[in-house]
C-alpha cells in the first residue's frame, strides 16, 4: 500500500475519496481537532500556541515601547510575522523566509489591518512621543495543513492574553515611568478567524487539508469570518467553483468559528481563574 | 462571433479610463502597457525558454511572475501579489504544453492609483496573449468597492466613485465600511474564479450581493476589458482565436 501511496499518490487518494474518506480516516467534510493554550510562555507580553491536527503553531507578542511615525502621531504598531522555518517541514529550505512565509504574512497583516482587531490609537501613551508597538510572531513548529487558520487563532489567543504595565510619560520632563503592578489587558475589537479548503478537483472540496492534501490539490482557498461577519475569501487559482459550493464552504467555515470562539474563551477564562 | 462595441458599452467606458497597448517592448516574446484609470502596469513575456536545471518539470512548464513596484525593493505585499497573478496563471496557461521550459512574466508596476492587482492580471493576460503562448482560457479582473449603510449597499468600481451621479463623494464617506474585492473570470467557460480581499460585511447579504450586485457590474467591465482584448488581437495577433459571444 505504501508503494501505491508513492508511486501514484493521486490515484491513492481518489480511490479513497470515491467512498467519501480521507487516508487519516476523516471523511472530506470533517475538520480535525484544535487544541489551544494560553500564556504558556512567561516571559513574553502574551503568547498562544494552537494545535490543529499535527499542524503546531505558537505566537508571541512582544509590546516594545517607540516613538510613532510623524504622519500617524496618535497610532501604535502591530506587527505581525509568520515563520514557516525548515523544522517545520521539508517544503522549507533554510535561508531567509520562503515566498509562502512572506504571502501568508502579508495576508494576515492585510486581514489584521483591513479589520481593525485592535484600535491602534488605544496604543498611543502620548501622542507624537510615546506608543506601544507589538510584535506578535507566528512561529509554525510542525507543519500539516491549514497553518492559516492556526496562525489567525494563535493570534486571537495571543492579544486576548497580553497583559502591559501601565506607562505614564511626563511631558515636561520627558521621563518614562512604568507600573509594573497595574496590568492592563488589550481590547480586541474582533475576532477573524480563517478555515483552510483544498481544492482537490472540481466536485470534491476538501475541509482543513493536511500537507500531503494542500500539495496534491489544484488550489487552496481560506475563508476568514469574524462574529458572524465575512471579512475575507482567498482564493488564488485552483479549480472553478460555483457559488453554492462557495455557500457551502462558508456556512461550514461559520459552524467552526463558532466552535473556535468557544475554544478561545475556555481557554483565556480557565487561564483567568489560575 | 465577434461582438460589436455597441453604445451601451461606450456609456460604461467614459467613466473607466482604460487603455492598452500590445509589443511594447522589442526583447520580450510578449508585452504589453495597461492603463486603468491612473493605475498603469506594464507587463513582458519571456517564454517558453530554457529552465534552470533545479527548477525544471518534467510534466510541464516552470511557471515564475515577478513583480517590481516602482521604486526599490520588492516587499511582502508584493510577494501576495505575486501568488496571486502566478496561481491563476498556473491554471490558465497550458502548460502541458511546454514540459521542461520556463515561462517568465514580469510585472512592473509603472504608476499606481488603486486596484494594482486587477491592473496587473489584466496586463499579465495581455502580455500573454501577445507572446501567443498557449492557454486554456482568458481570465481578467475587476476590482470594486462597496460602501455599507446599513442594509443598503452601493457598488462602485474602483475611482469611479469621484463621477457617480447620485451619491456627492461627502455622503459616500459616510459609508463606513467597506469591502473591496477582486474578482477574475475564465471567460471561455464563462466561469468565474473569485478572490475577495477586504473588511467585513454581513454574511446574510452575501447572498442577493454577490447574485445581483457585484457579479453583474463586474462582467460588464470585464466585458469592456475583453472587447479591447479583441481590438488587439485583430492588429497584432492573428493566431490566438478568441471566442466572445459568451456573454449573450
Amino acid at each position: 500500500m505504501d508503494h501505491y501511496k508513492s508511486v501514484h499518490p493521486l490515484k491513492y487518494y481518489q480511490d479513497y475519496l470515491i467512498h467519501d474518506l480521507r487516508p487519516d480516516g476523516r471523511s472530506i467534510s470533517k475538520f480535525r481537532n484544535i487544541a489551544m493554550n494560553v500564556d504558556s510562555i512567561t516571559t513574553a507580553n502574551g503568547s498562544a500556541v494552537v494545535r490543529v491536527g499535527n499542524t503546531c503553531v505558537v505566537c508571541g507578542i512582544k509590546a516594545e515601547l517607540g516613538p510613532p511615525r510623524t504622519e500617524e502621531p496618535e497610532n501604535g504598531f502591530l506587527l505581525i510575522n509568520v515563520d514557516l522555518p525548515s523544522l517545520c517541514s521539508s517544503q522549507f529550505r533554510p535561508g531567509p523566509p520562503s515566498d509562502k512565509a512572506q504571502v501568508l504574512t502579508a495576508f494576515v497583516n492585510n486581514i489584521a489591518l483591513q479589520c481593525g482587531i485592535i484600535e491602534l490609537k488605544s496604543l498611543c501613551i502620548q501622542a507624537d512621543k510615546l506608543v506601544w508597538t507589538l510584535y506578535c510572531d507566528i512561529i509554525c513548529i510542525n507543519y500539516d495543513g491549514a497553518v492559516a487558520d492556526a496562525c489567525f487563532t494563535s493570534l486571537i489567543g495571543a492579544l486576548l492574553s497580553v497583559s502591559l504595565p501601565k506607562v505614564e510619560y511626563n511631558n515636561e520632563t520627558n521621563v518614562i515611568s512604568v507600573n509594573e503592578e497595574t496590568k492592563i489587558s488589550l481590547n480586541v475589537l474582533c475576532k477573524p478567524i480563517a478555515t483552510s479548503f483544498a481544492i482537490f478537483n472540481e466536485k470534491t472540496i476538501l475541509v482543513d487539508p493536511c500537507e500531503e492534501e494542500e500539495l496534491l490539490s489544484s488550489g487552496m482557498f481560506c475563508i476568514v469570518i469574524s462574529d458572524n461577519e465575512l471579512c475575507s475569501i482567498h482564493k488564488p487559482g485552483g479549480n472553478v467553483l460555483e457559488e453554492e459550493q462557495i455557500k457551502k464552504c462558508i456556512s461550514k467555515a461559520k459552524e467552526r468559528t463558532v466552535l473556535i470562539y468557544e475554544l478561545i474563551q475556555a481557554t483565556t477564562f480557565k487561564q483567568k481563574l489560575l | 462571433m465577434e461582438i460589436e462595441e455597441n453604445e451601451n458599452t461606450e456609456e460604461i467606458v467614459n467613466t473607466d479610463v482604460l487603455k492598452c497597448e500590445l509589443n511594447t517592448l522589442s526583447r520580450a516574446d510578449g508585452s504589453s502597457i495597461l492603463c486603468q484609470n491612473n493605475t498603469v502596469m506594464a507587463a513582458a513575456v519571456y517564454g517558453p525558454v530554457e529552465v534552470k536545471q533545479h527548477k525544471m518539470l518534467i510534466d510541464k512548464a516552470y511557471i515564475e511572475i515577478v513583480f517590481r513596484p516602482k521604486c526599490g525593493l520588492s516587499q511582502i505585499g508584493d510577494r501576495l501579489l505575486e501568488s496571486i497573478i502566478g496561481k491563476i496563471c498556473e491554471n490558465a496557461i497550458l502548460s502541458t504544453f511546454y514540459p521542461r521550459t520556463a515561462i517568465y512574466i514580469i510585472v512592473q508596476e509603472m504608476q499606481n492609483s488603486g486596484a494594482a492587482l486587477a491592473c496587473s492580471i489584466n496586463a499579465a493576460c495581455l502580455a500573454l496573449i501577445h507572446a501567443g503562448i498557449g492557454m486554456n482560457f482568458l481570465f481578467a479582473a475587476v476590482t470594486s468597492k462597496i460602501y455599507f449603510k446599513q442594509s443598503n449597499f452601493i457598488i462602485l468600481n474602483n475611482n469611479i466613485y469621484l463621477e457617480f451621479k447620485e451619491f456627492t463623494r461627502k455622503q459616500i464617506k459616510e459609508y463606513e465600511k467597506t469591502f473591496n474585492n477582486n474578482y477574475y473570470f475564465d471567460l471561455f467557460k464563462k466561469n468565474r474564479y473569485c478572490l475577495f480581499i477586504g473588511t467585513q460585511f454581513n454574511i446574510n447579504n452575501f447572498n442577493e450581493l454577490v447574485k445581483i450586485q457585484v457579479l453583474n457590474s463586474n462582467y460588464e467591465s470585464c466585458f469592456i476589458i475583453f472587447s479591447r482584448y479583441n481590438i488587439h488581437k485583430k492588429k497584432r495577433v492573428p493566431n490566438v482565436n478568441i471566442n466572445y459571444n459568451l456573454f449573450n
